[in-house]
């Protein structure tokens, strides 16, 4: 139940500091979230406990400890909003070269990082697991590769940074100006 | 993959090398420490160890495993990728396989092939492979010999038949896909054209019986796969078909003519992937004709009927809980092999199998999960002639346990 508790806390917090990129990260789910929480502040202590144990039930429950998540790419990548469903295809590694024709990178962090959890969940609106399993298809049946998995947000900062045609994903806090911010749509 | 371990080794092996060949690379893998690595960007290396114990009453699977533990079902596996341009990959990958008296662990060559992405944009792309390359049969088949990638330590029996399945595989031959990413969803298309691989006893023993001295011969057959994902894998469909053809060749004072073999099957597949859980089903049918043997017995057309009901429940952080229900009726027009039986004086439960499976994953580490699985099965219909040469000597109900461990990199 903290878990559901915590879900809606961070959804509420994010409405403050909502951008256009991050704000599409959330845009179905979220809205969706405000309405229910709107039901959750005007009803009867009862039905917020029962909407809170449906909701987690249901799955939509999801601890996130982290500040909100942004896609992050090499400076050399020009930056022009991205559908989410090209952020799948591109970190799903289906996808392997930008517009211009430079391949691209992708790095990622640990399948229990709470900020792999919070970049699969808000900005690409899917489960770490279905990643790794998406992923798996490809690398053990031949037909694609594995993104490069880094250890910390600072590794995934600087090999972004230095690396030509990199995207990742950071705590915006983290961000700085050797990469840049990729909106996703 | 990568345990930090493999970030260090790319470190060190990041050099100049882009270039160098595959061969190169397997070639130095004996050198290569045991975790996993990440080559220079244009390569990757993952494999895949697992043992698996197994216990049960009734009949043997995968070795003398009645009243007693077998543990003769071990998976290896090997692969390399190298991506030399974003739009060129060539893969390869090593199996050995033990799997009792049906599988006896010869590495071979699982799959080799080259893919080349002929046209690519943001709402998709279309490419070729040609070489050895994995059939795409429903969600499962490309990658079933890995763990990993598995719900269970033994794949649903009824579609996933392991007692003969190599004619399933891989196979050399060429195949066309497509992607479109969508707003509603995405669509994956494969065709493939192919000469399946049916020289094995196996494939003999379940197309026409056991004991005959000649020998099957692939012929040009076709396979294909079109998959829809809906909201990122939250729901997956999937239909499959394919045709496979072979022929066989006489042996020596053979009863037989040289007759041929159609096997068509088609599988509808669906999934639904919440947070904690995912619940999967696929129902196949299974259409086999032959055809010019100069046999009765052997000049029919049958189909089979399969379908298994499966879900799991990631019910805390690295375990995982499995409920499944398989059933498999090796001829719809006789369930429950009444008229077999009949016919051939042998046990009618040879034609079915109904599995109910409970089974619990807990991953030690992202790379390392351990399982254990509980079957109750009615009927035989899966079960390796190799293991029980006595169709008198089987059971109908019996019951395996199984334990798994498993490590990838």
């Amino acid at each position: 139940m903290g878990v559901g508790v915590r879900q809606f806390a961070a959804a509420g917090r994010r409405k403050g500091h909502q951008e256009n990129n991050h704000r599409s990260g959330l845009k179905e789910r979220g809205e969706s979230q405000e309405s229910r929480m709107a039901l959750l502040n005007n009803k009867h202590p009862f039905v917020r406990v029962v909407l809170i144990y449906a909701a987690l039930l249901i799955g939509l429950g999801g601890a996130s400890d982290c500040e909100a998540v942004d896609v992050i790419v090499n400076p050399s990548v020009p930056v022009h909003p991205i559908s989410r469903g090209v952020a799948r295809a591109i970190f799903g590694m289906r996808m392997t070269r930008w517009p211009d024709g430079s391949p691209i990178r992708v790095f990622v962090l640990g399948d229990g990082d709470p900020v792999h959890v919070a970049f699969c969940k808000e900005v690409l609106d899917i489960y770490p697991y279905q990643l790794r399993a998406a992923w798996d298809r490809l690398v053990y049946s031949g037909s694609g590769q594995a993104p490069t998995e880094l250890a910390s947000e600072q590794e995934m900062l600087a090999r972004v940074a230095s690396t030509p045609g990199a995207i990742g994903y950071l705590e915006r806090r983290l961000v700085n100006v050797r990469v840049r911010l990729l909106p996703v749509q | 993959m990568s345990v930090s371990a493999c970030c260090q080794c790319s470190e060190l092996r990041r050099g100049k090398h882009r270039g160098a060949g595959i061969l190169l690379l397997l070639a130095a893998l004996p050198c290569l420490p045991a975790a996993a690595m990440e080559m220079p960007e244009a390569t990757q290396i993952h494999g895949f160890v697992t043992q698996g114990l197994i216990s049960s009453t009734g009949n043997n699977f995968f070795g003398p495993s009645k009243n007693g533990v077998s543990w003769e079902f071990t998976e290896l596996g090997v692969n390399a990728s190298y991506r030399p341009d974003p739009d060129l990959q060539f893969s390869a990958q090593l199996l050995s396989r033990r799997a009792g008296g049906t599988d006896n662990g010869r590495v071979r060559l699982d799959y080799g092939f080259v893919d080349y992405t002929f046209s690519a944009s943001e709402s998709g792309r279309w490419g070729v492979m040609a070489g050895k390359i994995k059939n795409p049969l429903g969600f499962y088949n490309t990658t079933r010999d890995v763990a990993f990638t598995r719900p269970s330590i033994l794949l649903p029996q009824s579609i996933y038949f392991d007692r003969a399945r190599n004619f399933a595989l891989s196979a050399p031959g060429a195949s066309v896909y497509g992607e479109r990413v969508g707003e509603g969803g995405d669509l994956y298309l494969q065709l493939a054209a192919l000469r399946p691989q049916v020289d094995d006893q196996d494939t003999k023993f379940a197309f026409l019986g056991v004991d005959q001295p000649g020998n099957l011969d692939g012929d040009a057959s076709y396979i294909g796969r079109l998959l829809f994902d809906r909201d990122g894998g939250r729901l997956r469909l999937a239909l499959s078909a394919a045709q496979i053809n072979m022929s066989y060749r006489p042996g020596a004072g053979d009863a037989l003519s040289a007759g041929s073999i159609r096997f068509e099957p088609a599988v509808l597949s669906a999934q639904f992937n919440a947070e904690r859980w995912s619940l999967t089903s696929e129902y196949a049918l299974e259409r086999v004709s032959r055809r010019g043997f100069g046999a009765p017995v052997l000049d029919t057309t049958n189909t089979s009927e399969q379908c298994y009901v499966q879900g799991t429940y990631r019910f805390a952080a690295r375990w995982e809980g499995l409920l499944r229900y398989d059933v498999l009726y090796l001829d719809r027009a006789d369930r429950d092999g009444a008229r077999y039986a009949a016919l051939s004086g042998n046990p009618a439960y040879a034609r079915y199998a109904k599995d109910w499976t409970v089974g619990v994953r807990y991953d030690v580490t992202p790379s390392f999960m351990l399982r254990g699985e509980f079957h109750s099965v009615d009927g035989t219909a899966w079960l390796p002639f190799e293991d029980n040469p006595d169709p008198f000597g089987t059971s109908r109900r019996w019951n395996m346990f199984l334990l798994q461990g498993s490590y990838r990199f």
